[in-house]
């Protein structure tokens, strides 16, 4: 390393210094973790690629998904599987997971008992796909790659964060009607995660009916 | 071309130019002891301060050096921030504040951590627990435990969500949650 190089470089830790987040773990060091796992060779052997593609293309963060190994690392067998097979299934899709793993994180972290964590997780689980396909009817999105290894488009994030916000209003049962809440959520996104020109077309097209229809797709038979 | 013209061709060059390397030495004691009775002005600070940096040959000791007081320049700066963070807070900035009087051990949590624990520092000891994340824009759900008790409700954050009984903060940095 030159004297520059190193000069540039705490100059940058000096800068970037107030509570650092702890270094971002590796997409080796992740399915270096998953290989070790006390859960079925099987799953491993389907996880571990496409948990790979999802870290690869910024569909899964690497910090959040060694945690989210970590803590299934520490539940019983039966249990680590019917998480991961979940989050699986979601990154098959071409879903972002960091929500899916974030909120086993966080249930668990409350100390909430583990029907809590699958209720919740099959609750978003299900919204993705509802919200998917509803604003693709609606043509507020495209078909995008859907798949774990293509090109992470804006119009994913979208669908995660609509998705979850209907998500929360149900888990959360506030005095705001859905639709007002959803729009909220997503007006104040507006220009930091969502992109105006991704955002707006569902603001516009933004309804009860629409908002049913993905409530009705989630829950429904 | 027969050796003789050749031989006087050259004799002819070697004339010209050493008549031409006289002329530059004419005055040339004069010019030498001009500059050495006014030596040239210093160079402006600017130009100096750019051949300071961009020079060539780094020595690494005093990059080390100037690298280290950067560096606690910038915790300096970090630290400030914790302390400045009791003034009322902007609703996008990113400083986590609390008051817990009395308490022992306060973390924040949240999903910009994966929901692993942040220590607060109180450094005054006034129970005002604080600390402050670089965060980049977004919408971050978080919570406080104090003394392993989950505190949801931060009376400083954007909205609450509520999951099985128990809330979490959220907060949104940049956009229109700003």
């Amino acid at each position: 390393m030159t004297a520059r190089a190193l000069l540039v470089l705490l100059v940058g830790v000096g800068a970037a210094a107030q509570v650092p987040l702890a270094p971002a773990p590796s997409v080796d060091q992740v399915l270096g973790f998953l290989q070790g796992m006390a859960i079925s060779p099987e799953l491993k052997a389907a996880v571990a690629p496409v948990l790979g593609a999802g870290m690869t293309t910024g569909r899964a963060g690497t910090r959040v998904a060694l945690e989210f190994l970590g803590r299934l690392a520490l539940l019983p067998r039966a249990q680590a599987e019917e998480a991961l097979l979940l989050v699986h299934r979601a990154l098959e899709r071409g879903f972002i997971v960091d929500g899916l793993m974030n909120e086993v994180l966080k249930v668990l972290q409350m100390g909430q008992p583990w029907e809590a964590v699958m209720t919740t997780l099959r609750v978003r689980f299900n919204l993705l796909l509802a919200t998917q396909q509803v604003l693709l009817t609606h043509r507020v999105i495209g078909p995008g790659s859907q798949a774990p290894g293509g090109p992470l488009l804006e119009q994913d994030r979208l669908v995660v964060e609509t998705a979850w916000a209907v998500g929360d209003w149900i888990l959360g049962q506030p005095r705001d009607t859905l639709e007002s809440y959803v729009r909220s959520r997503l007006v104040r996104l507006r220009g930091s995660v969502l992109s105006p020109g991704v955002v707006d077309p569902l603001l516009a097209a933004l309804t009860p009916e629409l908002l049913g229809q993905i409530a009705s797709r989630a829950y429904g038979p | 071309m027969p050796w003789d013209d050749v031989e006087t061709w050259i004799r002819r060059v070697i004339d010209r130019e050493v008549r031409a390397g006289t002329s530059h030495l004419e005055g040339l004691e004069a010019r030498v002891v001009r500059r050495l009775a006014h030596p040239p002005r210093r160079r402006p600070l600017r130009a100096r301060l750019r051949e300071a940096v961009f020079h060539r040959e780094f020595r690494l000791g005093y990059a080390f050096a100037l690298g280290l007081i950067l560096v606690a320049a910038g915790f300096g700066a970090g630290r400030l921030s914790v302390l400045l963070s009791r003034r009322p807070m902007h609703p996008g900035a990113n400083t986590f504040t609390l008051a817990a009087p009395g308490a022992r051990e306060v973390a924040l949590v949240g999903d910009f951590s994966a929901w692993q624990p942040i220590t607060l520092f109180d450094h005054d000891g006034d129970g005002v627990w604080s600390v402050t994340v670089g965060l980049p824009p977004g919408r971050y759900e978080y919570a406080f435990v104090v003394d392993g008790r989950w505190v949801g409700q931060d009376p400083l954050a954007a909205e609450y969500v509520r999951t099985f009984g128990e809330y979490v903060s959220v907060r949104y940095i940049g956009g229109g949650g700003e």
